[in-house]
């Protein structure tokens, strides 16, 4: 620890901190342009410079000078604001002075210390730069005019995205940040540059002249995309999102934001929103009051229920929901309609969280979000961060870049982040089950297991024995086409590393296999001892903003609230779409027709006799319904959501409602009531549920909100080896093997009704390599029928060295529906690819 | 592109190589193409936009195509005394490029620098790597006429 003196104040430090820190801690306003808490430090604009009482030099730069024993330091000092004052004359030699129409004014660090340090005038001449702006770039507006060149963008862009889109372009006066050879932006949009930009240089497009800063209303809330729970900031104006922003001390995102986030808000005040119940009559939708439609809904179901029994009716709910109406969703079914065919997220999303309750008891992942910036060995499988989860790719930057982690990537393809790798396993698809257990035959080989804890810690060591056996590096050569080396090489830094930690996504793209998958990252974890330490585990990272709760809420056939097993589980969601299965159907938030793998959803939703659909849009799904019930959006109620470290996280009321829309929890305590379904003061999601602290639902939850410990801090905990293998899909000469993957934009639910966001993704794409767009006879751009056995959908060719020959890469598109190339197995799939 | 891999390899253990690899690059292509900036990401696991950073920061590398032969002015303070103003404009009538161009035919391109660092021979010019001091308009006729 190092103790100095900060204007008359003593202050103690840890070792390494920076004069700033210290000065920060003893409660001196240092003025900063270049610093940013969660960056390297840098010593750019020379601002905060302060008196070191001893020194040679007149000033010292705190912001990259480290403290030192006995050091005393003055910050503001007659000779100290003179030289401050002179930095903001030089800056504002080519700084223009347009705040009037700057979208930045109000919170510029510019504007605000010319303010404070009073500079009128300016003693020095020069030219103002008229560089052009930026209007191509979709999203991001660069005006380099306004730039001071504190390097903030280029090093969030580089230290925290691991993009690197930006740098400092030529030298001297003409100095600029730059993409190379000037191109417009073309990089995952986030727009992080936009929010460490202390003035006006890297504005939202979507802001622009909407609104000036002091106006908003800043109402923090909670992301509704992916589930690793954001907080944003919603700049309100007139009963609408003016803008997104993040505050580095406000949520777990530390200020950081995607694409998603941070641009992703154009659907709560799409013009095509839902507005008033609308029911079908001859085929033609009618408004209706509120009162009608949910009397025609229940008195449907009723007649459903009294003819053909409950058995007949089905529900799919969502894990965009809260926690609240997940909870009364399912109870309404389950009280009401007497069913259990109660499902979401197609039964599959989230097979892998199910997969982790088998092994450890624990049906989330194992360890915190943050916690994966200090581990020392990282294995991605499968798990494209920067398209599915951004933020957490931040934790794996900050582990390889801070923390001298070491990371192994396996994956169909070669992904961005395989740029650092310490070891790159690119397997053939489908494979993943014998990669693993190839790893783990290869750590008993070579004794690099943690037998202490295999032997206290676990269960079924000698089945998981008996069954890698076969698995011998020539073996998994043979299958997943992975060299005995690159194998050899990622065992060993995973499992030499003290901590380290298996990230897998579930519920994108192809999961067929989460549950093994799950499974068997939980077999590596375990016969390392990786389980139960700080910054090591398993991560499963589900997609949506409540996949956690939905789970944990028993939106699922065979589970109650809290994982209570159920006498005789319900359909699941695959099988309640089964032509003829069902007579009634209540879908919430969902819209299987465009992401369901099954080529005959429609077909199935049009036998049905009645059926409901829940939505803030008119979605494909919700052209075949009978009743659609329009509800609100994130930002216009209440609730909780579950991230995806369990921790669960308040919505605040930011909108008025739109329309006549309900929110989905008003909806269904209605409904509730007409079924004469009963709700407790206890279990009254209104009164108690939101309004208190102590919310009941936690309950079900447990893990990190509710404090509970998890499983394996109780010394009877076993953890289970449940040994899990595929069979190998082959191929024939002129066959591809398709691959879906998780993309930007998942599967569009909100990103379809954000248009901004869509410009952004571009078309509907496959991706195959060169090679192979030879043979073919493609080229980039051409318009391609792929199909498989399933269906055939036409899309645009992309091509590219980062696929295997062999393969083909279909994102998901929010426009389109890819999935149904795969069909219920939702596994990769032979198919073909031809030129339109 | 072979060329490009040879050079990448033989710095391929070093640290910090960007531009030794980047000379070395320019000596072989004669200028350095967008392609062998790419090239050079690729093989370093470098972005482009730092590659593109240090290409622009360098007066010595060029993005463009140069003339066989480049020729450099001094304009520097003793350059300037001893008449280095006769000397450009005397260049450029020669050879009829302004400073900073290239000729069409790609044989000459015309630089002026700050200091050449010959300032006892001022005014100075170079050609390649060749220097040529106490330079007069008529001089420089019989010496471009050697290329």
């Amino acid at each position: 620890m190092i103790t100095l003196t900060i204007d008359n104040k003593k202050v103690v430090v840890e070792d390494g901190a920076t004069i700033l820190a210290a000065c920060e801690m003893a409660g001196s306003k240092v003025p900063t342009l270049c610093h940013e808490k969660k960056l390297l430090s840098f010593g750019a604009c020379r601002i905060c410079l302060v008196e070191v009482e001893g020194t040679r030099t007149k000033f010292t730069p705190s912001c990259t000078t480290p403290a030192t024993d006995g050091m005393v330091v003055k910050t503001m000092t007659e000779a100290l604001i003179k030289a401050r004052r002179t930095i903001l004359e030089l800056l504002l030699i080519s700084h223009p002075l347009d705040c009037p129409v700057c979208d930045k004014a109000g919170e510029c660090s510019l504007q605000d210390l010319v303010y404070e340090y009073g500079v009128s005038g300016n003693r020095f001449k020069g030219i103002k730069f008229t560089l052009p702006v930026d209007h191509i770039s979709p999203l991001i507006e660069r005006d380099l005019n306004r730039c001071i060149l504190c390097g903030k963008c280029v090093r969030i862009c580089d230290e925290l995205q691991g993009v690197s889109e930006i740098s400092f372009v030529n030298r001297g006066m003409r100095t600029k940040i730059g993409t190379d050879f000037d191109r417009p932006l073309d990089c995952e949009f986030c727009g992080q540059c936009i929010s460490v930009c202390p003035v006006g240089a890297l504005t939202s497009k979507l802001f622009k002249y909407k609104a000036r800063l002091w106006e908003l209303e800043n109402i923090p809330t909670i992301c509704p995309y992916c589930s690793n729970g954001c907080t944003l900031i919603l700049g309100i104006k007139d009963n609408q999102i003016k803008t997104i922003t993040s505050h580095d001390d406000i949520g777990i995102n530390e200020g950081n934001l995607c694409a998603k986030g941070r641009f992703g808000y154009e659907f709560v005040a799409n013009p095509l929103r839902l507005k008033k119940p609308l029911v079908k009559r001859d085929g033609k939708f009618e408004e209706v009051d509120w009162d009608e439609a949910l009397g025609l809904v229940v008195t449907k179901f009723n007649e459903i229920k009294t003819d053909s029994g409950a058995n007949s009716i089905g529900a799919l709910g969502s894990a965009r929901l809260t926690n609240e109406e997940i909870y009364l969703f399912q109870h309404l079914i389950r009280q009401g309609l007497g069913t259990n065919n109660i499902d979401h997220g197609g039964g599959y999303s989230y097979q892998g969280l199910i997969g982790l309750k088998e092994s450890l008891d624990y049906p989330a992942s194992t360890n915190s979000i943050h916690e994966i910036r200090e581990t020392k060995a990282i294995l991605l499988l499968r798990a494209d961060l920067n398209e599915t989860h951004p933020n957490i790719k931040i934790e794996v930057n900050l582990a390889i870049n801070r923390h001298q982690a070491r990371l192994i990537v396996a994956d169909n393809k070669r992904i961005k982040l395989s740029a650092n790798v310490a070891s790159n396993l690119i397997y053939k698809p489908g494979t993943e089950l014998t990669l693993i257990n190839g790893l783990i035959n290869l750590l008993i080989k070579n004794d690099l297991i943690n037998k202490d804890f295999i032997k206290e810690k676990t269960t079924g060591f000698d089945k998981l024995l008996s069954c890698v056996k076969k698995y011998t590096p020539e073996y998994v050569e043979g299958i997943c086409e992975v060299n005995p080396q690159d194998l050899e090489l990622a065992a060993r830094v995973y499992a030499e590393a003290e901590k380290a930690c298996i990230i897998v996504t579930c519920g994108m793209g192809l999961c067929g296999n989460n549950r093994d998958i799950a499974l068997a990252a939980s077999n590596l974890a375990l016969l390392t001892g990786n389980i139960g330490k700080e910054s090591s585990g398993v991560y499963i990272l589900p997609e949506k903003n409540n996949s956690q709760g939905a789970l944990d809420m028993g939106a699922v056939p065979g589970f109650l609230p809290g994982y209570m097993p159920v006498d005789k589980p319900g359909y699941s969601a695959f099988q309640m779409l089964e032509a003829g299965k069902l007579k009634g159907m209540f879908i919430v938030g969902e819209n299987p027709v465009m992401t369901y793998p099954l080529p005959d959803v429609q077909k199935a939703l049009e036998s049905l006799e009645f059926l409901v659909v829940q939505d803030m849009f008119m979605t494909p799904t919700a052209e075949l319904a009978d009743v659609i019930l329009p509800v609100g959006s994130f930002a216009e109620k209440e609730g909780t959501y579950a991230n995806l470290g369990k921790r669960v996280q308040k919505l605040k009321k930011a909108l008025l409602c739109h329309g006549e829309t309900k929110s989905d929890l008003e909806i269904f305590i209605d409904l509730c009531q007409r079924m004469g379904c009963e709700i407790t003061t206890d279990n009254n999601p209104l009164t108690s549920f939101i309004k208190e602290e102590s919310n009941p639902l936690t309950s079900f939850i447990k893990g990190e909100f509710a404090g509970e410990d998890k499983p394996w801090k109780n010394n009877n905990w076993k953890g289970k080896f449940i040994p899990v293998e595929s069979d190998e899909i082959k191929t024939d000469r002129d066959e591809l093997l398709l691959v879906s993957t998780g993309s930007h934009l998942y599967s569009g639910s909100l990103s379809a009704w954000s248009p901004h966001l869509l410009e952004v993704k571009g078309e509907a794409c496959v991706e195959v390599n060169y090679k192979d767009a030879k043979k073919i006879g493609l080229d980039a751009g051409d318009p391609v029928k792929i199909s498989s056995k399933n269906a055939s959908i036409k899309l645009k060719a992309r091509l590219s060295d980062n696929i295997p020959e062999g393969v083909a890469v279909v994102e998901t598109h929010p426009l389109l529906n890819v999935m149904v190339l795969f069909g219920q197995k939702m596994m990769p799939i032979k198919g073909k690819i031809g030129k339109e | 592109m072979d060329k490009l891999n040879e050079i990448i390899d033989k710095y391929r253990e070093t640290e910090g190589a960007l531009i030794p690899i980047l000379q070395e690059a320019q000596e072989a292509f004669g200028y350095l193409p967008k392609d062998v900036l790419v090239g050079i990401g690729k093989g370093l696991k470098l972005p482009l936009s730092q590659i593109y950073g240090v290409v622009t920061f360098y007066s010595q590398f060029f993005l463009t195509p140069h003339g066989k032969y480049t020729i450099r002015a001094c304009r520097g303070t003793a350059c300037h005394v001893q008449g280095a103003k006769k000397i450009i404009s005397t260049i450029e009538n020669l050879i009829n490029l302004k400073e900073g161009e290239t000729s069409p035919d790609l044989k000459f391109t015309f630089e002026t620098v700050a200091c050449l660092g010959a300032c006892a021979l001022s005014p100075v010019m170079m050609v390649n790597k060749d220097y040529f001091g106490k330079m007069t308009p008529k001089k420089i006729t019989t010496i471009l006429s050697q290329y």
